[in-house]
């Protein structure tokens, strides 16, 4: 992927252009701050990532898959092998369990397929086993808490507009095992964090959108505040299922062209042509929604100035993405004015630097 | 050797043999090589035959030596000639095989060509399909929504409409009853008050003939009196005297006669004037009753104003007839009320004008109170639509995280403890950030939760 970081500019009614402003923050250095306490946890389908300030101020952000993987009986004595390279394990009952990245290593090796404890953004109905090893793997991401009851704020999805899901079963499981690790749990929209971590030279107003594996989440904020929130149930896993399909390849063939050098505004093969399809089809799905959200929102406050978009993602990182959003979004007219189309300095990260930022003003 | 033969001996070498350059031999590893030429091999061969002959025929003469060499030659030429057409043969075979195999590879070409155009047309047809069944999906969906909606509506339109049919049949009645109430008092009321009016223009004209009939008696027996007086005058002067003091009291009654007519006729004068302030009355209250119309008439557009609001075309028709009957009723208590008595026609106008403001204000507040009712039920649906539910959070206690899985945490191992992360750092700080937040904020340093809610 090629996750340049381009900026889209529209012209305004009037003929101008917003200034260049926006485009600073993908260059320049924030300040550092005195050390605030606080955690960013970003709790994605394929990926958890935490956040912290060390004691110089620089931001660490951890990462782990989001998986495990039941080993056979006959490889759980070799404990010491595992933990020398460097292999994360969970054993009980005479049952191993390797966690994350390795868990897709070792997969391919034993022939077994990774199992999941999310799906679509939400904790998986079909793996309720799965929620202590993600307990373990959000223990080993966020570590001990600097003070007792240090806060950390954890991103979650808004409910999606099409496809029956609530937030509080999630909600409550992921506070319940951030709490036991001595936080103080808290949630945030992830559309929002994107907001609060991209946004800061425009009082923190315009639109955030989280391009996921399993969802797109997005937020239409003024001054902090969120007007507009939803998801839609489709995201990167979306996109590799219908290029499959239609294309009669294999989905981990699918998986591989659109993470792999594709274009989106110059498909060069007929797969990259059934990529980019269904990539314009989401966008445009999105763009209609958040136009008639938007529309019927009430006490929607009055944008004066025209607003920035930000996106970020992994499903955001393939060639091409920023201005095919530009393009969709021009189609669509939104009720808004826009002032341009960028993505987050480190798509990958954006969603928990928001959390971030959050936990750390809330310790004040 | 005869040159025949030895053109023959090439020949058959030549095609039993192959040509091999020195590099091809070296390459197959040979390094030396026997060369013999044609001619030698035409000794040999010859020697071999000779040895042949002398060992099969024995002492044969030379001519017939030369008969077996001939035939043997003959023989040897019939064979090269059948090597030499196997082998045109052969080539031929070869040349045929050669040409097979250009058509099949031609084929199979053509086939991969048309397998790949059908897996092309296969993949273009798949894309449409399943661009048309997720565009179908999306309209269903919406059609689905729009449906559900508009339902929802009618379902609701048509309670209310209901509801507001009822309440005006209820209304309707009671109006029906109370105007057949007012209608019977009023009539009971202006029969008593013509029957009043009666009985007094009766006492007035019998009063005013009373006093004409006693005053003129009285003058008639004054003037009795008098005559009498004035005979009794003639004859007698104490008489006269008497007769004069009792002229002079027949005067005083006459006098008083005059006066009470007088009374009786200011009697008479005072009704005449009552009379006609009571038509002024009347006048007044025919004014104050078109002004109730007029003022009947703005409520009625106000009513159609309403109408265009509120959007309930049935109701306010009826509400309208209503109004018209009201105003008819008006009408005629305005002429009914013409010819009655100045106190009673009064009181009764009054009491009419309470009860037609009453019923107006009636009318006018149950038409307010309908459409504020609608309204408020309106607007409670549009916000029960899209009113944003309270969020609540309940936080997964540690009994339930513990009793997720059945083995209790403290029975697993596990080497997380001793494993680094992949972990990177970024320069990029969020200390800008929280600047602009906290200034945002006044330094308050609240975040944003989920509506500020702690996860539990």
């Amino acid at each position: 992927m090629s996750g340049e970081s381009s900026t889209i500019r529209f012209k305004q009614a009037d003929g101008s252009v917003q200034a260049q402003q926006a485009d600073a923050p993908a260059a320049k250095t924030q300040p550092k701050s005195e050390v605030a306490l606080g955690k960013g946890l970003d709790v994605g389908t394929a990926n958890l990532l935490s956040a912290a300030q060390d004691e110089s101020g620089e931001i660490v952000v951890k990462r782990e898959r989001n998986a495990f993987l039941e080993i056979p009986a006959e490889f759980a004595s070799n404990k010491d092998m595992l933990t020398r390279l460097n292999v994360p394990y969970v054993t009980f009952q005479n049952r191993m369990y390797v966690l994350g990245d390795a868990s897709f290593n070792l997969a391919n090796m034993f022939g077994k397929e990774v199992r999941r404890p999310m799906q679509d953004g939400f904790l998986s109905a079909n793996e309720q086993d799965a929620i202590p090893m993600m307990r373990f793997i959000i223990e080993r991401l966020l570590g001990q808490p600097a003070q007792p009851g240090e806060p950390c704020y954890f991103c979650i999805p808004a409910p999606s507009i099409d496809k029956e899901n609530d937030t509080v079963y999630h909600e409550g499981i992921v506070s319940g095992v951030v709490k036991k690790l001595g936080y103080t749990p808290r949630a945030m929209n992830e559309a929002h964090a994107v907001i609060y971590s991209e946004l800061a030279d425009h009082d923190f107003t315009g639109i955030g959108v989280s391009c996921g594996g399993g969802m797109f989440n997005v937020c239409v904020a003024y001054k902090t505040i969120p007007a507009v929130k939803f998801s839609v149930a489709r995201g990167g896993d979306w996109i590799d299922g219908h290029v499959a399909k239609v294309m009669g390849i294999p989905r981990t063939r699918a998986t591989a062209i659109k993470e792999g050098d594709v274009n989106l505004t110059s498909p060069r093969t007929r797969e990259e042509e059934a990529v980019v399809l269904y990539y314009r089809n989401l966008i445009s799905y999105v763009l209609q929604n958040l136009k008639q959200r938007f529309q019927l929102a009430r006490d929607v406050p009055q944008f004066e100035d025209p607003v920035e978009v930000v996106v970020a993602g992994g499903t955001s990182l393939v060639g091409g993405f920023v201005e095919v959003f530009a393009e969709e979004l021009e189609k669509v007219e939104f009720p808004l004015k826009i002032a341009g189309v960028r993505r987050a300095e480190d798509a990958m990260t954006s969603v928990v630097r928001g959390c971030l930022i959050a936990a750390a003003l809330a310790d004040n | 050797m005869r040159r025949q033969a030895l053109d023959n001996l090439r020949a058959a070498i030549e095609a039993n043999t192959e040509r091999r350059t020195l590099e091809q031999l070296k390459a197959q590893g040979k390094r030396t090589v026997r060369v013999v030429s044609g001619e030698k091999v035409m000794q040999i061969i010859t020697a071999i035959v000779n040895d042949v002959v002398d060992r099969e025929v024995g002492d044969a003469t030379e001519r017939d030596r030369d008969r077996i060499v001939t035939e043997t030659k003959q023989q040897f030429d019939r064979v090269l000639k059948i090597q030499a057409d196997q082998e045109a043969l052969l080539q031929e075979q070869k040349d045929l095989v050669g040409q097979y195999r250009d058509k099949l590879e031609a084929a199979q070409a053509e086939v991969e060509r048309v397998r790949k155009q059908i897996e092309d047309l296969r993949a273009e047809e798949g894309e449409r399909e399943a661009h048309l069944i997720a565009e179908h999906q999306e309209l269903l969906r919406e059609l689905n929504e729009r449906y559900t909606a508009a339902a929802g509506r009618a379902k609701a339109l048509e309670q209310e409409k209901e509801r507001l049919s009822q309440m005006l049949e209820e209304e309707k009645r009671r109006a029906a009853d109370r105007e057949q109430r007012q209608a019977e008092e009023h009539d009971a009321r202006v029969e008593g008050l013509r029957k009043e009016q009666a009985e007094l223009v009766a006492r007035l004209q019998a009063e005013k003939g009373a006093v004409a009939g006693r005053q003129e008696q009285a003058l008639a027996d004054a003037n009795a009196k008098l005559h009498e007086v004035e005979e009794r005058a003639a004859g007698d002067r104490d008489a006269r005297v008497r007769a004069e003091q009792k002229a002079e009291t027949a005067e005083r009654d006459a006098q008083q006669a005059v006066a009470a007519a007088k009374e009786a006729e200011a009697r008479r004068a005072e009704a005449d004037r009552v009379t006609r302030d009571l038509a002024a009355k009347i006048e007044t209250q025919r004014v104050a009753l078109e002004a109730r119309d007029r003022e009947v008439l703005r409520l009625t557009e106000d009513l159609a104003a309403a109408r265009a609001a509120a959007g309930k075309a049935d109701d306010v028709r009826k509400l309208e007839e209503q109004l018209s009957q009201m105003h008819q009723f008006l009408r005629v208590l305005d002429e009914r009320s013409a010819g009655a008595n100045e106190a009673t026609v009064q009181a009764l106008v009054e009491q009419l004008s309470q009860k037609q403001t009453l019923d107006t204000q009636s009318l006018e507040a149950k038409f307010n109170q309908t459409l504020d009712a609608s309204l408020e039920k309106f607007t409670k649906t549009v916000e029960a639509a899209t009113a944003k539910p309270i969020d609540i959070v309940v936080e997964a206690t540690d009994v339930l995280v513990d009793k997720i899985f059945d083995t209790p945490a403290d029975q697993m191992s596990t080497n997380l403890d001793s494993l680094e992360v992949d972990q990177k750092r970024s320069k990029r700080g969020i200390g800008g950030s929280l600047a602009a937040l906290r200034a945002m904020r006044g330094g308050k340093g609240k975040g944003p939760g989920e509506g500020d809610k702690k996860g539990g």
